[in-house]
């Protein structure tokens, strides 16, 4: 047996002449929390639906628990899908839904009526068996079309953008019941969301999807302070992305003109001087200071703009002639804040900015 | 809630003006029904119970045209073969009609246009033309039993025009459209996703059907159903022409007693009772259904 749970070799699929997944690899762990994340239209309901067997792959090969499950129909694989819109059955009652894939399975009516009961008990709603689909709030439909897959106890369990429709409050807290269920149930789950906070909250990794290609494959830490692409810097969180042209490298130390300012920045491989490149830094890496060494970018900006969120300000400011950058700065204590027009001194150590060479497509 | 009191003459106006616009929307229609359909209807009621005698019609009050319905066999018969015919066609016309409709209502585009086009365009043809048609197909010396005779499967013709098959035939024929409408018109709003999910519990596409489709279909095959049955049961034009004299259905007996007889009273008494059974038979059914959508 293999540890993998789900695995995709070189898979593809093409409407027409339009191709929605590019040849996509991965493997998943068992018991893992993937995620897929990407903007809408990236090709994730058309990876699920591969994976569920709904669309076949026009290339490519798609293994379950190290089957071969590229050709078996939906009904024969061991798989159960959360849909995009849940797709509860109007016309029975929430223990009938649940019970849907047992009773195709003929089990004995006892049995049925225990595993029904332990999946209301998990998705915390016990004794609402008999109640109407119509009868639900968003929240609780949301909860049954997930007992409703989990009770079949699946191989891997697939959730495309379960929680798009709940508002925020409601999204956090089923979030964590989520997290939870998978933990005590140790299902393999795969989980397609557009967005990123949720991704970086709950998954173990995160393939970030772009134009049905996968961008990168990684733990939430790696794709927020690794990222290897333009686009992956840009879609995970916010971050200052500065395109200019590499004028130095000397070992670990990069240096990139940027609109006529050299940024510093950790060197990567592959790069060469005079080629295009972009530096990305988070806006909570720049801090008010005015250290001067080696190792660190400093420079004097003057501030445009600042909005108070709360729990930290965001500052506009731009440098020399015109370069831009936005910084966040936690109100931790009564801190003083910077009023618009003010000079200031900002800096940051070289190896928190990142480089990325080559051009965004 | 203060300002609450004195708005309600407004909106009693108001609902006055709204309750006349439904009047003088409706009266056109309401006059027309009045005029055509119910003045000739409470004239043939009072027909009746008129008695009939030597060819001589006279104004009466009788049960007798009634009682003769329900002691001579031959109109019970009917009744009873009409209502068989009507069981028939309907459960053909769904069985047909279903697969149709489930393909038209997940089609898109251009192509399901066009099939709906195909749908309705046998009713650019005259019913008489239509079955006519049949008429030739199926007869002695018809389309059918020439090619049979020609190939050698059969040496004499075989006998198919005036059977029930034949009507039977010409009527799912003729109804079909009406089975597959509403058939279409409720798979077509059911969410396709439904039918998915189902498939991704274990169910292959039979049970899909069942379990799910179907159920969920209900409302159009009740529609459907109905109106195929009321119209194949008080058809009139197909078993006169396929079905000949052995295959009279309620239709036929009332017209031959109007127009043949010209018993009028006792064609009354036979319009009137089945109008009366139709009646009984649609609440029956529509309870029993409407029960079965609700619980
Ligand atoms: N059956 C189909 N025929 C033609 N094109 C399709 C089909 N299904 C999907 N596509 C196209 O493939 C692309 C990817 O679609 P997909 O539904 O996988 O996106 P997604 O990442 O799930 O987006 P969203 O976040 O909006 O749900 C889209 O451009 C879509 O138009
Ligand atoms: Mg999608």
């Amino acid at each position: 047996m293999t540890k993998f749970d789900v695995e995709l070799d070189n898979v593809s699929k093409r409407f027409g002449e339009f191709t929605a997944v590019d040849n996509v690899n991965f493997k998943i762990n068992k018991g893992e929390f993937f995620s897929l994340l990407g903007p809408s239209g990236c090709g994730k309901t058309t990876l699920m639906r591969m994976i569920s067997g709904f669309e076949a792959p026009s290339e490519g090969t798609i293994r379950i628990s190290g089957k071969d499950v590229t050709h078996d129909r939906p009904y024969e694989r061991p798989t159960n899908l959360v849909f995009q819109h849940l797709a509860l059955f109007p016309h029975l009652t929430i223990a009938e839904n649940i019970a849907f894939g047992l009773r195709l399975k003929k089990l004995s009516n006892g049995e049925i009526d225990r595993r029904v009961d332990e999946m209301l008990e998990l998705v915390r709603l016990p004794g609402l068996g008999n109640r109407k689909i119509s009868q639900l709030s968003g929240g609780q439909k949301q909860r049954i079309a997930i007992a409703r897959a989990l009770v079949n106890r699946p191989a891997v369990l697939l959730l495309d953008e379960p929680l798009a429709a709940l508002d925020l409050k409601l999204r956090e807290q089923m979030q964590l019941e989520l997290k939870r269920i998978q933990s005590e149930i140790g299902t393999t789950f795969i989980y397609v969301t557009h967005d990123q906070s949720e991704a970086i909250t709950m998954s173990d990794v995160i393939a970030v999807v772009n134009k049905g290609k996968i961008e990168q494959m990684a733990d939430a830490t790696t794709i927020y302070e690794k990222p290897q692409s333009a686009f992956v810097a840009n879609f995970i969180g916010e971050t200052n992305l500065l395109e200019g042209e590499i004028a130095s490298i000397n070992g670990d130390a990069t240096v990139v003109v940027v609109e006529g300012v050299p940024i510093k920045v950790k060197s990567v491989a592959g790069a060469h001087v005079g080629q295009k490149a972009h530096v990305s830094v988070r806006p909570e890496k720049i801090i008010f200071d005015a250290i001067d060494a080696d190792s660190c970018n400093h420079f004097e900006a003057v501030i445009d703009n600042a909005i108070y969120m709360g729990n930290y300000t965001h500052y506009q400011m731009h440098l020399g002639q015109g370069l831009k950058l936005g910084i966040d700065v936690q109100n931790a204590t009564h801190c003083e804040r910077k009023s618009i027009g003010e000079s200031v001194h900002i800096a940051w150590s070289a190896d928190l900015g990142v480089l990325l060479p080559g051009e965004v497509q | 809630m203060s300002g609450a009191m004195p708005m309600r003459p407004e909106y009693n106006s108001e609902a006055i003006q709204l309750r006349k616009r439904i009047a003088m929307l409706l009266s056109p229609g309401l006059l027309w029904l009045l005029v055509f359909f119910a003045l000739p209807m409470f004239f043939v009621l009072r027909s009746s119970f008129d008695s009939f005698a030597g060819g001589v019609m006279t104004s009466d009050f009788t049960l007798q045209n009634y009682a003769r319905i329900f002691t001579e066999p031959l109109y019970i018969q009917v009744l009873f073969k009409s209502l068989l015919t009507g069981l028939f066609v309907t459960v053909s016309c769904l069985v047909i009609g279903y697969p149709v409709a489930h393909l038209i209502a997940r089609s898109t585009g251009k192509k399901r246009n066009l099939l709906l086009i195909g749908l309705v365009i046998p009713f650019w043809t005259s019913l008489v033309v239509r079955t006519y048609a049949w008429k030739l197909l199926l007869g002695t010396n018809g389309v059918v039993n020439y090619h049979l005779m020609q190939l050698g499967i059969i040496d004499t013709p075989l006998r198919m025009l005036f059977t029930t098959g034949a009507v039977v035939v010409g009527l799912v024929h003729v109804f079909l459209p009406f089975m597959i409408l509403p058939l279409y018109a409720s798979i077509e709003k059911l969410d396709a996703s439904l039918e998915e999910a189902s498939q991704d519990l274990g169910a292959n596409a039979v049970q899909t059907f069942f379990k799910v489709t179907l159920p969920l279909t209900l409302p159009g095959v009740t529609t459907g159903c109905m109106l195929v049955f009321i119209m194949t049961v008080s058809s009139f034009l197909t078993p006169d022409l396929l079905g000949g004299a052995g295959n009279a259905m309620i239709s036929n007996i009332i017209q031959s007693e109007f127009f043949g007889t010209f018993n009028w009273p006792f064609g009354s008494a036979l319009a009137i009772s089945f109008l009366l059974f139709s009646l009984l038979f649609v609440a029956v059914y529509n309870k029993f259904f409407n029960r079965e959508q609700k619980g």
